[in-house]
Order: structure tokens, then C-alpha cells, then sequence
């Protein structure tokens, strides 16, 4: 009593809710929120203030963070961890390793966007090369990634 | 390519994920709570896993009313589709489409053994008795008068002898003595006269039409006895009818399991060693009326048969919607509580109770099949297997019934989950859509506080102050 083929294949969409893949995908879906890229920081502020900068310390990181382990429901120290407290042990050594290898191993890689103003100052040479020396007026934007 | 079960896990991962950024700490477990995490295809399972964790009891319940209040009217219409369908197609294959002469109100009928056309033992339960107003509709005097066909036939059984007419479509006649040409207990089936030049589809349709398949009383019925044996306990079913049931819905949770793509073979009707004692133990708890929970220390659980007489006395005496959708509700309230009786750590009631309305919408699919396997839809199918394909011909007991007519169950399950899986989906999506706002927004503020400490942190502003400002203690 089997006249019609049962065995068709999905919707091409893949959001065919008759199927657990299509409903999967369905809401997989709506879970994808675009992300909004990130507000620049003013450049004059960053030419002023980086100078001001501490520099990254891992052991500042791990004594923050061993703080609030708390909050997370992890005993602090050594007392109310029933012996010596690995958990902080081990959140000392991975954030040692992160902060020594962005320190020491990260790349950050910029790229000045074309059109920032430069005054150049030469003297002139009737038409044929000549070589001047330039500043920005003002601080250039640049892009970059660390890698 | 992900499988199925990387797919799951990514969205529990996901849900997780945004719970911690929303609310601080993550507080979902992608452990064997979740039972649907697994390759399995059963989307319904999925759903209810995924919409328990993200909304909850109260939620949850009332998307079970709801959906036993609105969806069900949708569901038998889809269904009757998909019947008569099926029935044109067995049609399409005999050449003469007109009504043999011996269905014809002048010839012999189509003898069928009672047996034959009742699986599930209903016809030996007194439609008057406590199990039988739970298990029949239209329960009138004289029995055969009843507006529901399983009613009909039962009344038909009791007067041995005599014919009876079921809407002018077919006479119908009981004989608990055989003859030479036919054996003891058998129903002898003709077309009423008024379908002597009517063709075989036309009988086909007019009888599905004809028919009330089920009602809201009866989906819970059929469902609470599916998971507690409430109404097996009451009538005494048998061990022996208790483990055809209980492969019944072996089949039927292996054919809700497969995806578009999967072929449905002969395996899909056949049971491992393994498989068999799930069924044997299955039956063993139901003739006890008693489920064993698998959280919380898997203390046993029941619903006696008197809350669905309750139940089914108050829906009858409800006249509106509102009024029956409250009486579904309180009802469904007190099953879900009886269900925490046995457990005595109050810190279990709740997911006692979440798992009970869960069971109930996993469960579904298992109670419409059920009331379709009864003889009120079988017995139409018998007759068109029998003029196609001789007297002789007859289907050997359910698991052969849905196997002979697999389609018609695959098309069937695949509407009836199609409906609650929309229901389903809706809900959830909803409410992934406020926790990814939330996310959304709380990235937002993340994203400007960030924005306000480095500003700050170029112009000299203390750590301390940063760190208040972006709220870490």
C-alpha cells in the first residue's frame, strides 16, 4: 500500500520545520545577532593618554580575578579551600601565559587609510624632483588587528 | 558538516552563553536532563527540552492547554486529509472504481472477525463502565445510536444478530455464532443501499466524514493511560495486550525519530532483545497504574482514574471555550501535582511537575495514533484491503497495520507534529528573541561603558574609578 515515495529529500532551504534539521537551523538562526563595529577613540586622546598607560601585568590580572572568584562561587585562599587552592594556582599560570604571550608574541599590524593632510617644505627646482621634508597636521586614524 | 546532535548542543550552548552574559552566571545543564540531546530526529522532544529550559512550568502548561484547547479541531481536520487520501490511493489500484456487488446492500457483505478490526481490545470494555466513559465518546441508550462509531459498533456487539445502520453508509451486523461461511465473532459489513451506484470513493469519504475521531477528554485520557496506565489498571487490560501497546508505541517512537531523508524499512516494525524488555517492563508498570520518575530518586508516580473521571465530568459540563480551557488547566494542575505526592523533597516538586506536562506534549503523537489504530478508522481500511485484495486478506495485528500502511502513519505523524512543532517553535523563538535582545543590549551598554573607561583611562582617571564605573567590584 506504499504508493507515494516517503523518502523525498528536505527543502532546499533547510528550514523545512518537518525535519529536526530544519528546525534546528530555524533557531540556530535566530541566534545570529549583526554585530555593530566599535566607536573609534578620539586620536588626540590616544596620543596624549597611551603614554600614560601601565602596561599589562599578570600578576595584577590574577590578583583581580582571584578577588572575585567568589562571585562565582569558588572558595578564596587556601583556608576555605580545603588545602592548597589550585583553581587560583591555575588562574595565575593561564593568565601569566596569555598576558606573556600577547607581550611577547602579539603583532599588532596598522594601516593608515589614505588622505591625511601633510605639510611638506622644499625647495623649488623648476619642474624636476625635489626633496622635502613633511609632518602630518593632524593625528591619523589607522586600522589594525593583533595578530 | 554538523550532525544533529552538534546542532543541539550549539543552541543549549548558545542559550547558556547568553543566560551568562544576561543574568551573571550560567545556570542551564546540557546534562542527560536534556534526554533529546542526543542524533534523534523526534523535533517535539527537542522543543519541549528546549522551551522547559527557557520558560519553565507555568509556561509550559500553558502551551499544553492551549494547544489541547485550539489545535486539536485543526488536527483531526489535517487527519481526515490524510485518511481519505491514503484510502484513494488503495482505490486507485483496483480498475473497477464502482462498489464490487458483494459490499452492495444485496449481496453477502465483507465478513471481519472482531479481532481483526479491534487491536487494542477496546470492544471488551462496557462503554458504561468507569474505564469505558474514559475510553468512548457519545456513550447513548440504546448503544447503538451513539454519534461515535466505536460506540456504535459496541451496541452493534450486544445485539447479537441484528443489523444496525451507521449513517446510511454501512449495515452492520454482530454474530457471536459462526456458520460454514464465516467463523464465530464476526462483524458482516454491507454498503447501505443508498450507495448501490456510488463509487468506492465516495463510501470511503462519506464514512470518514462521518467520523468524530477524538476530543479533547479523549487525547488526555489516552495520553495519562499511555504514561501511567490509569485506565489499563481500571479495565484489567492484559499483560499480553499491555506489551502490543507498548510496541505499538515503540513503533511509533521510531517513526516520530527518523528525519525527511531516512528510508523507513522493515526494521522500523521489528524489536531487538533489548527492545523487547523495555516493552515487557513498560507493561509491567502500566498494569500497576505506576510510572517510575526518572529524576528524583525515581520514586513512583500515578494518576488514579477518578481525576480523569473529573476531569471528563467537568469538560462535559463546560459550555464555552474559556470555560473548558480553565477546566483543562485546573485539571491538568492537580494530575501534575498528584504526580509530587511520593516525593518528599519539596526541591523535586518542580521538575516533577515540568517533566508531567512535558510527558504529556511528548506524548501526543502516541494518543491520536492510538485512537486511529481503534476500530472506528481500522474497520474502513479492512473492507478496502478485502475488496482489493480478497477476502481473505486482513491485516495480522497493529505493528502489520501501520507497516502495510506506512505512508498514511508517516504523513499522518508528520501533520500532527507539523502543528505542534509550529506551536512549539513560535514560543521558543519567541523567547530566544527576548534573550538575544537582552544580549543585544547588554553588548550595547557593555560596548559604551568600554568606550566612556578608555576615554577616561587616556586621560589619567584612576583604575578604581574605571573599574566602578564599568560596575567590577
Amino acid at each position: 500500500m506504499n504508493h507515494v515515495n516517503i523518502n523525498k529529500k528536505n527543502d532546499a532551504s533547510g528550514f523545512n520545520i518537518n525535519s529536526i534539521s530544519g528546525v534546528l537551523n530555524v533557531i540556530l538562526t535566530a541566534f545570529n545577532i549583526p554585530a555593530e563595529p566599535v566607536t573609534p577613540l578620539p586620536p588626540p586622546l590616544i596620543l596624549v593618554g597611551a603614554k600614560l598607560r601601565p602596561g599589562l601585568s599578570a600578576s595584577a590580572i590574577a590578583a583581580r580575578v582571584i578577588t572575585r572568584q567568589s562571585e562565582a562561587g569558588l572558595p578564596v585562599g587556601d583556608v576555605f579551600a580545603d588545602g592548597p587552592n589550585t583553581t587560583e594556582a591555575l588562574l595565575s599560570i593561564t593568565i601569566e601565559e596569555i598576558v606573556n604571550a600577547i607581550l611577547t608574541e602579539a603583532k599588532v599590524e596598522v594601516v593608515i587609510p589614505p588622505g591625511v593632510s601633510i605639510l611638506t617644505i622644499g625647495i623649488g627646482n623648476l619642474g624636476a624632483p625635489i626633496i622635502t621634508q613633511g609632518a602630518s597636521t593632524s593625528a591619523g586614524i589607522g586600522d589594525g588587528v593583533i595578530r | 558538516m554538523s550532525t544533529i546532535v552538534d546542532k543541539k548542543k550549539k543552541i543549549f550552548g548558545n542559550i547558556a552563553a547568553a543566560r551568562t552574559l544576561t543574568e551573571g552566571l550560567p545556570k542551564l545543564k546540557t546534562s542527560s536532563s536534556f534526554p533529546s540531546i542526543n542524533n534523534g530526529g523526534n523535533s517535539i522532544s527537542f522543543l519541549t527540552d528546549l522551551i522547559k529550559s527557557l520558560i519553565g512550568y507555568e509556561a509550559l502548561l500553558t502551551t499544553l492547554v492551549d494547544i489541547l484547547t485550539y489545535s486539536l479541531t485543526e488536527t483531526e481536520r489535517e487527519i481526515k486529509i490524510a485518511l481519505k487520501q491514503d484510502l484513494k490511493n488503495i482505490v486507485s489500484c483496483g480498475v473497477d472504481p464502482h462498489l464490487p456487488n458483494f459490499i452492495k446492500s444485496t449481496g453477502a457483505g465483507i465478513v471481519i472477525e472482531a479481532n481483526k478490526v479491534d487491536f487494542i481490545d477496546l470492544l471488551k470494555i462496557d462503554p458504561n463502565s468507569i474505564g469505558g466513559k474514559l475510553s468512548y465518546n457519545d456513550i447513548t441508550n440504546p448503544l447503538f445510536s451513539s454519534t461515535d462509531f466505536n460506540t456504535f459498533l459496541y451496541g452493534a456487539v450486544q445485539d447479537d444478530g441484528n443489523p444496525h445502520t451507521w449513517n446510511n453508509i454501512f449495515d452492520i451486523t454482530f454474530n457471536s455464532i459462526g456458520n460454514s461461511t464465516r467463523p464465530n465473532n464476526t462483524f458482516t459489513i454491507k454498503a447501505n443501499s443508498s450507495y448501490n451506484n456510488k463509487t468506492l470513493t465516495d463510501l470511503n469519504n462519506n464514512f470518514i466524514d462521518s467520523l468524530i475521531l477524538f476530543n479533547t477528554p479523549n487525547i488526555v485520557n489516552k495520553i495519562i493511560d499511555i504514561i501511567f496506565g490509569s485506565i489499563a489498571t481500571n479495565v484489567k487490560k492484559t499483560r499480553k495486550q499491555l506489551e502490543t501497546e507498548a510496541q505499538i508505541n515503540a513503533v511509533i517512537d521510531k517513526l516520530v525519530d527518523t528525519d525527511s531523508d531516512d528510508i523507513i524499512d522493515d526494521s522500523y516494525f521489528t524489536f531487538t532483545n533489548d527492545e523487547v524488555y523495555v516493552q515487557q517492563q513498560d507493561a509491567g508498570l502500566r498494569s500497576k497504574g505506576v510510572v517510575k520518575l526518572e529524576c528524583c530518586n525515581k520514586v513512583a508516580a500515578s494518576v488514579p482514574v477518578s481525576f480523569l473521571t473529573n476531569f471528563n465530568d467537568e469538560y462535559s459540563a463546560a459550555t464555552t471555550t474559556v470555560d473548558k480551557k480553565d477546566v483543562i488547566n485546573n485539571n491538568l494542575i492537580l494530575m501534575a501535582n498528584q504526580n509530587t505526592t511520593n516525593s518528599p523533597n519539596p526541591s523535586d516538586h518542580y521538575p516533577i511537575k515540568l517533566n508531567f506536562v512535558q510527558q504529556i506534549i511528548n506524548n501526543l503523537i502516541k494518543a491520536i495514533i492510538g485512537i486511529i489504530l481503534s476500530p472506528k478508522v481500522v474497520m474502513i481500511f479492512i473492507i478496502n484491503y478485502k475488496i482489493i485484495y480478497g477476502p481473505t486478506a486482513e491485516f495480522n495485528g497493529p505493528i502489520d497495520f501501520i507497516k502495510k500502511n506506512k505512508v498514511l502513519f508517516n504523513r499522518i505523524m508528520k501533520k500532527i507534529s507539523g502543528i505542534i512543532i509550529k506551536i512549539l517553535l513560535v514560543i521558543a523563538l519567541k523567547k530566544i528573541a527576548e534573550l538575544t535582545g537582552a544580549v543585544a543590549a547588554k553588548r550595547q551598554i557593555e560596548k559604551g561603558k568600554n568606550q566612556l573607561t578608555q576615554i577616561l583611562s587616556l586621560v589619567g582617571v584612576p583604575q578604581e574609578g574605571l573599574r566602578a564605573i564599568k560596575g567590577l567590584t
